[in-house]
């Protein structure tokens, strides 16, 4: 059996910063003619196999077995996670143009019922060459994972603060709950820009943490969980959030579980003179973006 | 003629003073419709101050009930502004 460390899992910051962010990056132990080789096969297929990517490139098992990759997955959708049927292989040729903010599939095929406070469902995004600021990386909106909005209520919204990109180096993975709002951005370079995409479910509730997890930590979490934001949020929003958050954490946690009750965020420096009038406040209104 | 600059603004409430969290800059000219840039920079911190720049806003946004504690929606309030330019402008 792997060991835990042989395994790659995460550790409860981590996780942490996953139910925060909604995503993770994963740089697999993978040798750079491994991802040259998949750029190579991509480059040679005469069109996009749809979701038939394993038949067509059976290499890019080599990704999803990566020891960091693996422990990543079982770390977030428990030890018996799947990969789903489908997938998709992005091609992002020169001077295309971004497409508009979306999360996948949340109106329509049974999906409207997905949860805003699990993690029931990732999406695996491996790019296989450097990806630039100029090559359209992904663009998405952390935390934004627990918000459900339809298409048209995005259609006019398009640079948006704390807006992270996946500027990332050759065989990364990014790992992001099914429902962060995301977008390919135009192409500016003389390069085409692939991506890998799949997705991968959880198959059964944890009795405990399927991460590497260290009891002493919880009130460092809970800190995180209560009053770290990733984007500026109304007061409604600032509430709602938190709290989908710790459930968030004790739908994963198992016996790990915390209450959902917590004054952690109401602590801090006192107000200073011309600022807001708690610490909570102040977190809320200046959160620390990344 | 004249034409109309429009700028959507988003932001974490309706007050004219509520931080912006999202813009997008629409010019009256042919061209492709904004989209996300890696270097994007918002130009107003609120609504206030993109009227103390010169914009007019055309739009409120509506009240929006906001009372189910299971959800957290749609992005923000949607101001909407325009700013007249001449054709010499």
């Amino acid at each position: 059996m792997t060991s835990a460390s042989n395994l790659g899992l995460l550790n409860d910051d981590q996780v942490a910063s996953f139910i925060i962010n909604g995503y993770i990056i994963v740089e697999p132990d993978l040798a750079a003619d491994y991802h040259e080789s998949i750029i190579s096969a991509l480059r040679e297929m005469p069109e996009n196999p749809g979701g038939h990517i394993v038949e067509a490139l059976p290499e890019i098992i080599g990704v999803l077995e990566d020891p960091k990759v693996k422990g990543a997955l079982t770390s977030l959708l428990g030890q018996k996670y799947v990969r789903d049927p489908g997938g998709h292989i992005h091609m992002n040729p020169p001077l295309t143009r971004g497409q508009p903010w979306h999360q996948d599939e949340r109106f329509g095929r049974g999906h409207q019922d997905r949860d805003v406070d699990h993690i029931r469902q990732l999406m695996f995004m491996y790019y296989p060459q450097d990806v630039d600021a100029e090559m359209g990386p992904t663009v998405l909106l952390p935390g934004s994972h627990r918000r459900i909005s339809s298409p048209e209520s995005m259609v006019t919204l398009v640079n948006l603060r704390g807006q992270a990109f996946s500027i990332v180096k050759a065989g990364s993975v990014l790992l992001t709950h099914y429902d962060i709002w995301h977008a390919a951005t135009g192409n500016k370079s003389d390069r085409v820009r692939y991506m890998i995409k799949f997705p991968l479910s959880r198959t059964q509730e944890n009795n405990e943490p399927s991460w590497n997890h260290d009891p002493t930590s919880l009130p460092a979490v809970r800190q995180r969980l209560d009053g770290e934001h990733p984007s500026l949020l109304s007061r409604n929003e600032y509430e709602t959030d938190h709290a989908l958050r710790v459930r968030t954490w004790n739908n994963i946690a198992g016996t790990a579980a915390m209450p959902l009750q917590s004054g952690e965020h109401l602590g801090g420096p006192w107000p200073v003179s011309g600022g807001a009038t708690t610490a909570s406040r102040q977190r809320r209104d200046m959160p620390q973006l990344g | 003629m004249s034409r109309q600059r429009v700028l959507y603004l988003n932001t974490v409430s309706r007050s004219l003073r509520a931080a912006v969290v999202g813009f997008a800059l629409h010019e009256p000219e042919t061209s492709d419709a904004p989209q996300v840039e890696v270097d994007a920079v918002i130009p107003y911190q609120s609504v206030h101050e993109a009227i103390l720049d010169g914009w007019r806003v055309v739009h409120f946004p509506d009240q929006r009930l906001d009372i189910n504690p299971e959800q957290v929606g749609a992005f923000g309030y949607e101001f909407i502004l325009e700013r007249m330019v001449g054709e010499n402008d």
